[in-house]
């Protein structure tokens, strides 16, 4: 299983376990992403774990996002400078609100309005 | 001196090339002077032994890649060769980064980065096809500091 969930008292947390969120195990990400998401509300995706994000990885994460709707926010927190490099240059960053932190990420949740 | 060249031999499962960028990452941390093409040679090395997997291959395992990486002053050489299906009109995608529009997340693009990062991190990408195999040679270079 590359991924686990956490509740938070305003987001749900999803937690990358995998080192690598690539071709290999995109398909997997997006049906485990679906089930653990099931029940509604705004999710963080940390991402802390994860040293290389490639394309396939980058479209599954899109593909979670947009399956979401358009009333659930996704946040990704804890990026690595790889996968933040990928970020930037696809400007994800520009779609993604992107946190240094998980805390950073769930303090926004928690007061969407001061983040704006 | 420069670091030992790296020459691998792999199969045509995304697992092996998972593998593959394992050692790879795992001799350039060895390599004084090139942590910063770590990174990029990650990417770039993903996107298009995956490429070479989903494409060339069509997904079908245990079908021999050969990669080979120099060290050189100015970053790293690498040559990708597979006996899969040629590119399509025999050169590979240009690779614009797609469009995207935060506002309009039904329309996101979920695909056509790879070529775009691969072309945005690497020089001089030649690609030919001889003897039935595809040949790719490019540069990635080190970051100017």
């Amino acid at each position: 299983m590359p991924l686990t969930s956490s509740d938070h008292d305003h987001a749900q947390v999803v937690h990358v376990e995998d080192p690598r969120l690539d071709a290999s195990i995109a398909i997997q990400f997006k049906e485990d992403f679906r089930s653990l998401t099931a029940g509604g509300g705004d999710v963080i995706l940390e991402m802390s774990k994860v040293e290389f994000l490639d394309s396939s990885g980058l479209g599954s994460i899109v593909a979670v996002y947009k399956a979401l709707g358009p009333d659930r926010a996704m946040a990704l927190a804890g990026l690595q400078p790889t996968v933040e490099k990928v970020m930037t240059l696809t400007r994800m960053n520009t779609v993604f609100a992107i946190f240094p932190t998980l805390d950073d990420a769930l303090a926004a949740a928690a007061s969407p309005h001061a983040a704006e | 001196m420069a670091p030992a060249d790296i020459n691998e031999t792999l199969t045509s499962e995304p697992e092996a090339v998972r593998r593959v960028l394992d050692d790879v990452r795992d001799h350039i941390s060895d390599a004084p002077g090139f942590a910063a093409v770590s990174d990029m040679s990650q990417i770039v090395l993903g996107e298009i032994l995956n490429n070479v997997v989903e494409h060339a291959y069509r997904m079908e395992p245990g079908h021999p890649i050969q990669l080979s990486i120099t060290f050189e002053d100015g970053g790293l050489h690498c040559r990708v060769i597979d006996d899969g299906v040629a590119m399509p009109n025999g050169t590979p995608p240009n690779g614009g980064m797609p469009e995207l529009d935060p506002s309009q997340r039904d329309e996101l693009p979920e695909g056509g980065f790879g070529w775009a990062l691969v072309r945005d991190m690497t020089e001089q990408l030649i690609y030919s096809r001889r003897n039935g195999q595809n040949h790719l040679e490019f540069s990635i270079p080190q970051p100017e500091s």
